[in-house]
């Protein structure tokens, strides 16, 4: 990218930059995560964590290793430096308790942030063969002298620089440059819901195609999607109860379906099924996913999705459903 | 009563399961002692389907009941097609069966209400297993009263023949028209058109001709012109099709249902090995031609009552299924292209269109009078004397009215303004109810507010939709 830095502007200083060579990856694993309008991304040495949080009852978070870009570079010494900065500010409030202070955190605009990584690709949404934009771009036009480009695919420089300031794309495809600034947002209190601070009661593996099946089998009529592990047949039971009857898909503990399964205490629980098939964006794109249950009954997916010849996460907490005869106290005297 | 589909005949139960799915809203079940019926209806009760499957079809079949009694069931179609649609490749063993009130089902710790319920579980490779459980009711099923062997003409050709025809309709089409003498068939389709489009001439209409040689048997002793819908054709075509079966038709005269049946001969390929491939039998309703005297629910003779009343139900009563001979749309209606002598092919594609024109406005007059002319209905042309007025229009004012119009509800009609005759005798679509709420037209102040609160801007600014993406997009830069 060296003649492209000779004619754009020097840029200052950054807290962070990371260079892709292709989008692709990170436009995917964006959208498995894509159904709120924002997310908070945060920044530390070993990558990107977009997290979104919906009704308090779902957290998805999709995490970008720094492997996956060509460069990263993040100041830690300049991140602590504004987080003290706004530590002081804020008068030192609890919105950031807890958090490491190496790390940076930002709301940014999400489907905004997926338009403009997708700019350049056509109206199948795949990536456009590149002829089109590149006839017709009204944007300055550089012969592209990377030989990393590959045919058609856009690269990306992203940078952001510092609280307040606007997170940047700069994309480049076949020579023609376009260059994005995302307002952001100051990030709200996170809801977390502390999955990892109960202990595992189920944890199980399971090829996706096999979830694939089961939620396309889920009765959409039906409010609630129950799971039931066990230790005895049947291991892993998906039901529904829905306006026309009930539906559940059975799996049992072969190495086949199940690549691993751990079963503590046998447990049944309920989550709302609207916010379970949020997840069929993340489930569609990975091979495996591990589901983890722990002692509260929250239920944890995770997504292996295949990226650039390596693999990234995704994770998704539910919230379980309490049933209405069993009142709250009950639920969390069950801890 | 339980059915044991051999896995490689799954696609088959499927495909039995989307005719009759794409007939009408539900299915019945009937199950005896050697076979197993699924029995469909239209909405429009102008449609009968039943497929039977032998009881040597399945893996194993057992409709517990003892001899003679008999086993009836309701589904809703959309649930039972849905099951069989997806993935069926992998599965490896698929039962059905009823569960009525055994046990109870438990889920969450608290008991389900032990329902009866229909049980298909289908079991996949590696242990995999897949359990619906549908409501379903039992209820009184309904055959045909009409025998094949009443019918004079007669006719069979293989599906993928009987396919092409109707392959090249146009979308718009409703209904079509077989014309079969002993030298040619023609197939016609038809647009019923509506109310805004009263030309009828406007529309797509394809023709087909069709020799009789291609039919693997064809036995039309006198000429015969068949209206039927297309929709119901259609369905039994594609059915044909996917079966790779003959198609046989069985007909009389117009106004008489046209019985078609789709039987697969016994397979010897190792495919099917049980050679007990699922019979199928449909009775579409024909239009009743002019010269035909139109039944009505005066005359009980044994003639009127079989065209109208397709089903006829075993037990006496019953009111869902044996409609009156005023409710089938095709009763009545006159068949307007039913005039085939040769000099006033109106309807011929050889005709110019100011000839057509001529001869359709009678047509469009039936088909597309179907508003009483009393109520404004489209300026209709005058309809030539020597005709028989519009059919469609005169016998819709005949028809039973409802005690009160559509959309009325049990209290609104306790209501004193309610009680008008006027809105008892309307027909139904012309009366405007009255909601049972204020709406915000009432709710508008009648000038007695201060102008400052009468902000209604704010109300549309709310319902207002965020602009679509792209228009974001364009603030950036």
């Amino acid at each position: 990218m060296a003649a492209v830095r000779g004619t754009a502007p020097e840029p200052e200083p950054a807290l962070f930059r990371a260079k892709l060579a292709n989008v692709r990856p990170m436009v995917n694993m964006l959208k498995t995560i894509s159904f709120r309008p924002r997310a908070r991304c945060v920044i530390n040495p070993d990558g990107l964590v977009f997290t979104v949080e919906e009704s308090q009852c779902l957290v998805a978070q999709a995490y970008l290793r720094a492997e996956l870009f060509t460069t990263f570079s993040y100041d830690v010494q300049l991140a602590e430096y504004y987080r003290n900065q706004e530590q002081a500010g804020f008068e030192a409030e609890d919105s950031q308790d807890g958090e490491p202070s190496d790390v940076t955190q930002v709301v940014l605009p999400l489907d905004n942030l997926i338009e403009c990584l997708t700019l350049f690709y056509g109206p199948s949404g795949t990536s456009s063969s590149g002829a089109q934009s590149g006839a017709h771009s009204t944007a300055t036009l550089h012969t592209s002298g990377n030989p990393g480009d590959l045919r058609g695919a856009t690269t990306a420089v992203i940078a952001f620089n510092g609280p307040g300031t606007d997170f940047e794309l700069m994309l480049e495809e076949r020579g023609t440059i376009s260059l994005c600034r995302l307002s952001t947002f100051v990030p709200e209190p996170s809801v977390d819901l502390k999955f990892s601070h109960y202990p595992t009661t189920q944890q199980l593996i399971i090829k996706s195609e096999w979830l694939r099946d089961a939620f396309n089998e889920l009765d959409p009529t039906s409010e609630s999607v129950s799971i039931y592990i066990a230790s005895s047949e049947p291991h892993f039971r998906i039901s529904t109860i829905g306006e026309s009857g009930s539906t559940d898909m059975t799996y049992s503990n072969t190495e086949r379906i199940l690549d691993s399964f751990f079963c503590n205490e046998d447990q049944e629980n309920q989550y709302k099924l609207s916010l379970i098939l949020k997840c069929k964006q993340a489930l569609a794109m990975s091979d495996k996913t591990k589901i983890r249950i722990n002692q509260r009954g929250f239920l944890s997916f995770q997504f292996m999705i295949p990226t650039a010849a390596d693999v990234s996460f995704v994770n998704f907490v539910f919230a379980p459903l309490v049933s209405a005869d069993e009142s709250i106290a009950d639920a969390t005297a069950r801890v | 009563m339980e059915a044991e589909v051999p896995a490689a005949s799954l696609k088959t139960f499927y495909r039995a399961l989307q005719c009759l799915g794409s007939i009408g809203e539900d299915i019945w079940i009937e199950a005896r002692t050697d076979h197993l019926e699924l029995i469909g209806k239209n909405a429009s009760q102008s449609a009968y389907a039943r497929i039977v499957f032998p009881a040597e079809f399945f893996d194993a079949y057992d409709s517990g009941e003892s001899d003679n009694a008999v086993f009836r069931c309701r589904v809703q179609a959309k649930q039972l097609v849905g099951i069989f649609r997806s993935r069926t490749q992998a599965v490896e063993q698929c039962v059905l069966s009823i569960e009525q009130a055994a046990e109870p089902v438990h889920i969450n710790s608290s008991a389900t209400q032990s329902e009866c319920r229909l049980v298909v579980r289908l079991a996949y490779k590696q242990r995999v297993c897949r359990t619906h459980r549908l409501f379903y009711e039992a209820c009184e099923t309904f055959h045909s009263t009409y025998d094949r062997r009443d019918c004079k003409g007669r006719w069979r050709v293989a599906a993928a023949h009987a396919a092409s025809w109707v392959a090249h309709f146009a979308r718009g089409s409703e209904e079509m028209t077989l014309q079969m003498t002993s030298s040619v068939v023609r197939v016609r389709s038809w647009t019923a058109g509506n109310v805004a489009q009263p030309d009828a001439t406007r529309a797509l209409h394809t023709e087909l001709s069709v020799d009789p040689a291609d039919f693997d048997m064809y036995h039309v002793p006198h000429p015969v012109e068949l209206a039927l819908a297309l929709r119901e054709f259609r369905a039994v075509l594609r059915y044909a099709e996917r079966m790779a079966a003959p198609l046989s038709a069985f007909f009389d005269r117009p106004g008489w249902p046209l019985l078609l049946e789709v039987a697969a001969p016994p397979n010897p390929d190792a495919r099917d090995h049980r050679q007990a491939p699922p019979t199928a039998e449909f009775v579409l309703a024909t239009v009743a031609d002019e010269t035909t005297p139109a039944p009505s629910s005066n005359n009980a003779t044994p003639a009127s009552r079989a065209p109208t009343q397709i089903l006829a139900v075993p037990d006496s009563i019953e009111p869902g299924s044996a409609p009156s001979p005023d409710a089938s749309p095709y009763a009545h209606s006159r068949s307007s292209f039913a005039q085939w002598s040769p000099g006033n092919r109106s309807d011929s594609l050889l005709a110019t269109p100011a000839s057509a024109r001529r001869a359709n406005t009678a047509t469009a007059d039936s088909i597309a009078g179907s508003l009483p002319n009393s109520l404004g209905g489209p300026a209709s042309q005058p309809v030539p004397e020597s005709r028989v007025p519009t059919a469609r229009a005169y016998r819709l004012l005949d028809m039973p009215r409802p005690y009160a119009p559509p959309g009325l509800t049990d209290t609104q009609l306790s209501d004193e303004h309610a009680a008008a005759d006027e809105l008892r005798n309307a027909p139904p679509g012309m009366v405007q109810t009255t909601l049972p709420f204020p709406t915000t037209a009432a709710q508008r102040p009648q000038g007695d507010m201060p102008v400052a609160n009468a902000d209604y801007s704010s109300d549309e600014e709310l319902d207002a939709t965020p602009p679509p993406p792209s228009k974001r997009m364009r603030a950036l830069f």
